[in-house]
């Protein structure tokens, strides 16, 4: 780090490569791998068998039961090769169908859902949008009987050098605002903010331009991006008058969408599309030739990598989202699943524990106190780490520990390296055991 | 495509900067100051602050090797010294402490004064604690009361801004000439308060006073400190509310504000001592609420104590503070909030 340079205490934005290239179509894999499970033994039917033939946008199942119920699609035209467990990016083997491109792309005849008149019926138009494999809070919608009184869209990319949610705004901006019309009316929202970085004025100016006409539509400009994790909290702060004493029922008024789901609304509404194709940015100091580019669901990493120009002979680490909360993958036969936004790949040379000075070894905490400044939710990391190394659990718990992201920022401002977040994630177990991490709630949720 | 792919905890990015950096950051800001007190007081203060800071680093090194490594290899010494892990030298605190030590010294002081209140304030400030990080007291501060109790004479023995001409004119080749004999005066805030002597803004402003090494010149410590807020080492909160009390209680009691915040210790203690990260609240309002302590107890004591100057008891006092105020700054949480950030 240079010496007198002035010191951020968040991450500056990578990745200009590929947020200056318009994003491009990626080509067909020869299989693509569609997962049916997002959690170990959540109940699924594949309503295919090996040898099938399918087309792209053919309904091949559906997983989950009752109210979190969603459709599954086959993502290209070809056939059923195999119906096994493969690996998820979750880390467990999924129950999978492979199926293997005829290379056609073929899709199925488009049925747009505005055109066929179940507009006033609520109930009717959520089970479309779930019949077109949208991921949506359903159990939320069906608590609240399909009326959420507040959409909170967060539009903020918190991996530094992932671009895809500003790519689809740059590129799709009236497309978004026409979906978020839609679901608006859908569950009779009164109000819909858009959360967007302030230093990203031509995409406010675009959402503004569009989201004009709509009064229930707010575009608001933070400071600094905000985790998909912290939005439940970033909700009860912005729709809350006393955020930190408020009952359970008034916040689950408040439904969080992205922006892919966003346009995939849009897609099916208008175009009788289903979700089968995701904007994904392909970053990482593995990657020559970083981009955004469109793939279809189920693609397996490799596929990806070797697109983006990448070989698998510097390939240390890849990723499954941004440096900061990504997931690592042990394979790259992993697929992409529903609401990846990105993927990255480092190579090998910086995980070489050999050339760590000790310097970047754990000291005791000085209590400088960058992971209060920088925490999105404003908990106290250093001290419920402190508690928790000591094994204090009530106390952490009491701080706040389940609070907590999981956004990593802590640890990445750190100057005596504590292994914050492992801490944190250590305390939840210890508190609730497995079901209580971030990580597999967060991940039934991004998946 | 078949690739050894490491699985790693998030996150996989790191902004690089380590625990050393801050260290070597305040020793920087430090470096005006330093050039300053060798302006006013002659380059005999150059001689306390090695002293000060070789005290501090040895005394440090001797604890290590007794009670942390007692298998410390001697041989080969310094190669030892800088590799072996248990010495923890090069990350800079010692350094810092024994330098901002000496910034509390008298430039007359003898050569024991630095060297024993070094050892002091590694030993009983910093190790006795359990080193870097676990120190109640700011290691630096608490030499400086030692001192002040141990040897009240020589510790406030100041002497006047050399006169850089006469002492060059004087220089000959025995030793005894290079000795600068300073004129034994008093500090600003003892004019006032024993003589009611008011000193001109300018010379408070610009240093041209008696004081310790470090505290004199407003400017100098005014230009580390921007480095220090620029580089984001310190944050404004403490200064800021450290100062911003000391202006209205002095006003309310019927003092010039101006000439308090200028006179005495206030500005370096401010930016450098009470801003120390270990032993200041981790919370911004916890910072403010110790920056207004800080504030008022320094002005009290200006105005009403027995000594002239304030600002070590103030901080050591809310030094011990701290760890109450971070204990009620922070939010707690009930058990039924756990789902809120999910």
């Amino acid at each position: 780090m240079p010496t007198f340079s002035r010191r951020n205490l968040f991450p500056p934005r990578l990745g200009g490569g590929a947020w200056s290239k318009p994003s491009q179509k990626a080509g067909i894999p020869e299989r693509v791998i569609i997962p049916f499970q997002e959690a170990i033994s959540m109940p699924c039917k594949i309503t295919v068998h090996e040898g099938d033939r399918v087309k792209a946008g053919e309904k091949i199942g559906f997983m989950g039961n009752g109210d979190t119920c969603i459709a599954v699609h086959a993502s290209t035209s070809g056939r059923v090769d195999q119906i096994a467990p493969m690996p998820h990016p979750l880390g467990f083997n999924a129950l999978s169908v492979v199926i293997a491109s005829d290379g056609k792309d073929e899709g199925v005849e488009a049925k747009p859902l505005g055109a066929s008149g179940i507009g006033s019926n609520k109930e009717k138009m959520f089970e479309a949008l779930r019949e077109m494999g949208i991921p949506l809070n359903y159990p939320l919608l069906a608590k609240t009987g399909f009326a959420v009184s507040r959409l909170l869209i967060n539009a903020t990319e918190f991996e530094p050098p992932l671009t895809s949610g500003h790519h689809l705004i740059k590129e799709h901006g009236p497309h978004i605002i026409e979906g978020l019309k839609v679901l608006l009316s859908a569950c009779s929202a009164s109000q819909a903010v858009i959360l967007i970085e302030k230093d990203r004025p031509s995409l406010i100016k675009t959402l503004k331009g569009f989201g004009s006409e709509v009064p229930a539509i707010t575009i608001r400009g933070v400071n600094h991006p905000y985790p998909d994790t912290a939005v439940g909290y970033l909700a009860k702060k912005l729709f809350s008058k006393k955020p930190y004493r408020i009952t359970a029922d008034r916040r689950t008024e408040v439904m969080t969408v992205d922006l892919s789901s966003l346009f995939a609304i849009y897609n099916a509404w208008f175009w009788g599309m289903p979700l089968t194709e995701q904007l994904i940015t392909v970053v990482g100091s593995a990657i020559p030739n970083p981009q955004n580019s469109w793939v279809k669901i189920g693609t397996p990493l490799a596929n990806l990598v070797q697109s983006a120009g990448g070989t698998s002979s510097p390939l240390g680490q890849i990723t499954l989202g941004g440096p900061l909360m990504g997931l690592p993958q042990s394979s790259l036969e992993v697929p992409i699943i529903k609401k990846t936004k990105g993927v990255c790949a480092s190579v090998a040379l910086l995980f070489d524990e050999r050339r760590r000075s000790r310097f970047y070894k754990r000291v005791p905490c000085i209590k400088c106190a960058k992971c209060v400044d920088v925490c999105p939710v404003s908990i106290i990391p250093n001290l419920i780490a402190d508690f928790i190394d000591n094994r204090f659990f009530s106390d952490a718990a009491r701080r706040g520990v389940f609070l907590c992201a999981e956004c990593g920022l802590c640890e990445y401002v750190c100057p005596s390296r504590i292994p914050l977040l492992e801490l944190m994630k250590l305390g939840k177990v210890s508190l609730k055991g497995e079901q209580s991490l971030l990580t597999q709630s967060n991940l039934k949720l991004l998946s | 495509m078949d690739a050894h792919l490491i699985v790693s905890p998030p996150p996989h990015l790191k902004s690089g900067e380590t625990a050393h950096c801050l260290m070597f950051d305040v020793l920087i800001a430090s470096l005006p100051i330093i050039f300053a007190s060798v302006i006013f007081f002659g380059p005999h203060t150059l001689w306390i602050m090695f002293l000060s800071v070789s005290s501090a680093v040895a005394t440090e090194v001797l604890i290590q090797i007794v009670f942390k490594s007692p298998g410390f290899a001697f041989r080969p010494f310094f190669y030892n010294l800088l590799t072996n892990e248990d010495i923890t030298i090069l990350d800079g605190s010692a350094l810092v402490t024994g330098l901002l030590l000496s910034f509390t010294l008298p430039p007359g002081s003898p050569w024991w004064i630095p060297v024993a209140g070094s050892f002091v304030a590694i030993a009983v400030g910093k190790q006795a604690f359990g080193g870097v990080g676990y120190n109640i007291f700011n290691p630096a501060l608490v030499g400086r009361a030692f001192l002040l109790a141990a040897w009240p004479v020589e510790t406030t023995a100041w002497t006047a801004t050399l006169r850089w001409e006469a002492w060059i004119c004087s220089l000959s080749l025995s030793p005894q000439s290079w000795i600068v004999d300073g004129v034994t005066t008093a500090t600003p805030l003892a004019l006032l308060k024993l003589q009611n002597q008011p000193t001109p803004l300018f010379q408070l402003v610009a240093g041209n006073t008696a004081g310790c090494l470090g505290e004199t010149s407003a400017i100098a410590i005014l230009i580390g400190a921007s480095y220090l807020l620029y580089k984001g080492t310190i944050t404004w909160h403490i200064p800021c509310s450290f100062i911003g009390t000391v202006i209205p209680v002095s006003l309310l009691l019927g003092k010039d504000p101006v000439f308090n915040v200028f006179a005495g210790g206030l500005l370096l203690g401010a930016f450098f001592m009470a801003t120390d990260v270990v032993t200041s609240p981790v919370t911004k309002w916890g910072r403010i609420v110790f920056g207004v302590g800080a504030g008022m107890i320094t002005t009290i004591i200006r105005i009403y104590g027995a000594y002239p100057e304030g600002v070590c008891y103030a901080i050591l006092l809310m030094n011990s503070l701290t760890p109450l105020i971070d204990r009620y700054a922070a939010r707690t949480y009930q058990p039924s909030d756990e789902n809120l950030g999910a």
